[in-house]
């Protein structure tokens, strides 16, 4: 189940709320795990079982590695933590990129292993990576084990995050598994956020891919620079809304619940060096790569070359963290390249030219970052990253092209004013204007704007299966 | 943002979620969607093995989504936001100024490979027919979004519909006995004429007279002008395929019959072969009381149709020995053609091949000596021709 269907809007949701409401505060969690349980099935009837291996490993990895600790078993505590991680990680490696390594040893020496073809259970990435956060920390004594089995599950099953993130590390949301409130506040700020992201999703991100698949699906003939160019920077968009949205609904469900989620973008495409828009783009994921890989590999604290060997070895692991492909690998390894790059000299030569072309320079990397990491196809991307560079059949433009920008013109706008903070800063602005007037006509003003908010939303998600067979049925 | 909570925006978002989920359960489902003519997702039933598979889940998804309360307001909100956003196309048709439709067909919705073999297929059951001494016409219609590009916004790329009719008439040019009649230039000289429906793919009425003058020609009948016919507007709130599509306001489009002056009283007789029944009129105004008001000529699209002057003695529709008579090859195109058709033949034997069956090459074999009418929209061609 996604949040952005009218499945989870008006069946899941509702019936869900409605019962975490009424249980009492001490059996909330229960509730929120059970639902979680079934909000997972949904998708996954097979997959489910799985998830719950993974909860009921780590949460004994937990306590034992606690007991050992505690009783100066320091060795057995390595252990079981090694446990951990080979589990988490075998699991991982296993449904994730056994056909990528297998295919690639195929690829490299002719063998013919065959594949397995497994799909990928959702939300792997994310609850593996949450869980080894969990074993790490008790390991190094910065969180206490969860005793308790129904507020670790909630930790790892929780609907929110549970599918596309934010990664929430297990000591941001410790104590909030055991006290936390559902407050009016809390709620209103949660479906603020909620509406916010799924207009993201519904009403951008959507719709920004419908023109980035129309241009990519050209063939190579009428492939143009220009186009590519606008194809992919429509990419960019799809992504980042995509992305963001989903964070954003997660975020705001968390609030709804009474969990405070850490953020997960900061207007990424505002950043003006590659180190930059790594620190607003999934930060999450950032912040878990940079705690338990890159600074127990020694950061920045062994010497130049330790470090830019860390910097590359970290964003290739970033990349293929996305998807098991080549091209993510790369996707990786290129801005890891530019990071270390930028680290060395790039970004106190940066400083001293005008701000708008850090931008530029920014926008153009991501963008070709973008290029690779929108095409699997070795070929696809060699055609796409050629015509970014000035080749292409087509010429430099086409009227296709023409078309696809005029008739997307207000679209475009839209995504470049919501990449920025303007519309939030001119709502805030706005409200603060009428709350010094009057608190309620400030209310029912954001109510109205949130409501069509909602109601646009929802009007293109009843859209999405809209399908007139208009001939004659047989 | 500020401290407070705002209960009225929390209220109405759930009482929006929760209402309109009461509302879906309540509510009874529908079978059909005249809107989309299709059946809609109905309620899957649950098993053990359909919920391991994922397919009870995926099913129940379509079902919500199928059956959401309001579907086709929020559906005509959702397409005039985009147009509101200054998008040009949606769901494949352009918007029109003055508030009509287009249908739309880039050079990429079309199967190049697929053109080209019906293009030959077409070419070879031609010779065949002209080689059994039928005299073979090929009406080929563009569709408006080749013949009204001056109505197209800015930059529009199309499908070279034109092209292809030129493609045919270059392939059959040594045959005397095969005339491609040029409709599409004939149509581009009236192209600021309401030719096409403003909601609805086919041509209209008026565009079918202009095919009409063009056959006549050919058939050295007299050729008639437009003082010739009465205009008699049938229906004047026609939401065609396009409006479908779109499921927003457009401007009504208005059905014409075109009455010949002099010849009203001309009866016909018309038997849908699949034994549907007979009729004494080539239209059908009860039709008009439904969404597909096109069918006011003919009835519909039927496999094989029977078509004769009741003027003529002979009762028996399939009796072949008298009078000129078409074999007439088609798709809806011709529907509202068929009447002017009417005026110079004795008997039409017409097939629509998306329904008929069997072979029509073997009928035709009962017809010697007919006349041979090909009348396709080229978009419908390249997709339907059998």
């Amino acid at each position: 189940m996604v949040f952005s269907s009218l499945l989870f809007l008006f069946r899941f949701l509702p019936i869900f709320f409605g019962l975490y409401l009424l249980t009492p505060k001490k059996m909330k969690n229960l509730t929120l795990f059970l639902g979680s349980l079934v909000f997972y099935a949904w998708g996954e009837p097979v997959y489910v079982l799985l998830m719950l291996f993974s909860t009921v490993s780590d949460y004994f990895h937990g306590i034992w590695i606690e007991k050992s600790l505690e009783s100066g078993h320091n060795g057995r505590a390595k252990g079981f933590l090694i446990s951990s991680l080979v589990i988490n990680l075998a699991m991982l490696g296993f449904f994730k990129y056994a056909d990528f390594l297998t295919g690639s040893i195929n690829g490299l020496f002719g063998t013919a292993i065959p594949p397995l073809a497994l799909p990928l259970p959702i939300g792997i990435s994310f609850y593996t990576f949450q869980t080894m956060s969990y074993t790490i920390d008790v390991y190094r004594r910065e969180v206490k084990a969860q005793k308790n089995f129904v507020a670790f599950g909630c930790f790892v099953a929780m609907f929110p995050q549970l599918i596309a993130g934010p990664i929430v590390q297990y000591k941001m949301i410790d104590r909030q598994l055991t006290e936390r409130k559902v407050t009016l506040e809390g709620v209103t700020d949660g479906v603020r956020r909620f509406c916010v992201g799924l207009a993201k999703k519904v009403l951008l991100a959507n719709q920004a891919g419908l023109v980035y698949d129309t241009i990519l699906s050209w063939p190579a003939e009428s492939m143009s620079v220009a186009g590519t160019w606008v194809g992919i920077l429509f990419f960019a968009f799809q992504i980042y809304f995509d992305f963001s949205g989903y964070s954003d609904m997660a975020i705001g469900l968390g609030k709804m619940l009474g969990f405070t989620f850490p953020e997960n973008f900061r207007y990424p495409y505002m950043a003006d060096s590659v180190t930059d828009f790594w620190r607003r783009w999934h930060i999450t994921l950032g912040s878990w790569f940079r705690e338990y890989v890159y600074i127990p590999l020694g950061g920045n604290r062994k010497g130049v070359k330790r470090q830019v060997l860390n910097l590359l070895f970290v964003w290739m692991l970033t990349g293929i963290w996305h998807g098991a492909e080549w091209n993510f690998l790369f996707w990786g390894l290129w801005f890891g390249i530019w990071l270390a790059a930028e680290k060395l000299f790039l970004l106190s030569f940066l400083q001293k030219i005008p701000s708008v072309f850090r931008h530029i320079y920014a926008m153009l990397l991501v963008l070709a970052g973008w290029a690779m990491f929108s095409q699997t196809e070795a070929d696809q991307l060699f055609l796409v990253l050629k015509a970014m560079a000035g080749f292409a059949q087509g010429g430099f433009c086409t009227q296709e092209v023409l078309y696809q920008l005029s008739s997307n013109m207000g679209l475009l706008i839209l995504l470049c004013l919501g990449s920025t903070p303007l519309p939030a800063r001119l709502a805030f602005r706005v409200k603060e204007q009428f709350l010094k007037e009057s608190r309620i006509t400030a209310k029912v003003l954001e109510t109205a704007v949130f409501g069509i908010m909602f109601f646009f939303a929802l009007a293109f998600l009843v859209d999405s299966t809209y399908n007139p067979f208009l001939y004659y049925r047989f | 943002m500020n401290k407070k909570g705002n209960l009225f925006l929390v209220a109405l978002i759930f009482a929006v979620c929760a209402g309109l989920c009461l509302v879906s359960f309540w509510k009874e489902d529908h079978i059909f969607s005249e809107q989309e003519n299709r059946l809609l997702a109905a309620k899957p039933s649950f098993s053990v093995e359909t919920f391991v598979s994922g397919k009870y889940s995926s099913d129940y998804e379509a079902y919500v989504t199928d059956q959401f309360p309001g579907r086709n307001f929020f559906i005509g909100v959702k397409n005039t936001a985009e147009k509101w956003m200054g998008k040009k196309d949606s769901n494949g048709v352009y918007f029109i100024r003055g508030n009509t439709l287009i249908e739309k067909h880039a050079p990429e919705d079309v199967d190049e490979k697929r053109a080209a073999e019906q293009l030959q297929k077409l070419a070879q059951q031609a010779e065949k027919f002209s080689a059994q001494g039928h005299k073979v016409r090929i009406m080929l219609v563009p569709t408006a979004s080749a013949v009204q590009v001056q109505k197209l916004p800015a930059f529009a790329s199309e499908y070279d519909q034109q092209g292809y009719i030129r493609q045919l008439e270059e392939r059959l040019f040594a045959y005397e006995d095969i005339t491609i009649l040029p409709v599409g230039e004939v149509l581009s000289e009236h192209r600021e004429e309401e030719i096409y429906y403003g909601s609805d793919h086919h041509w209209t009425t008026l565009g079918a007279f202009y095919g009409w003058q063009l056959l006549s020609r050919d058939l050295g009948y007299s050729v008639p002008g437009l003082a010739d016919y009465r205009q008699v507007t049938v229906s004047e709130d026609f939401y065609g395929t396009l409006q479908s599509k779109v499921n927003r306001r457009v401007r009504y489009d208005s059905i014409v019959k075109f009455v010949r002056e002099g010849k009203e009283n001309t009866e016909v007789v018309m038997d849908i072969g699949d034994g549907t029944g007979f009729s004494h009129s080539l239209y059908f105004p009860e039709k008009l009381n439904g969404k597909d008001k096109y069918a006011y000529f003919l009835g519909g699209n039927y496999g094989e149709v029977h078509i004769k002057q009741s003027r003529s003695q002979d009762r028996d529709l399939q009796d072949i020995s008298s009078g000129k008579m078409l074999f007439l090859i088609k798709d809806s195109y011709a529907n509202c053609l068929v009447p002017f058709l009417m005026e110079y033949y004795d008997s039409i034997c017409m097939i629509d091949p998306r329904y008929y069956r069997a072979d029509y090459e073997k009928l035709l074999a009962a017809y010697p000596g007919a006349d041979v009418l090909y009348v396709y929209d080229v978009i419908h061609f390249i997709e339907d021709y059998r």
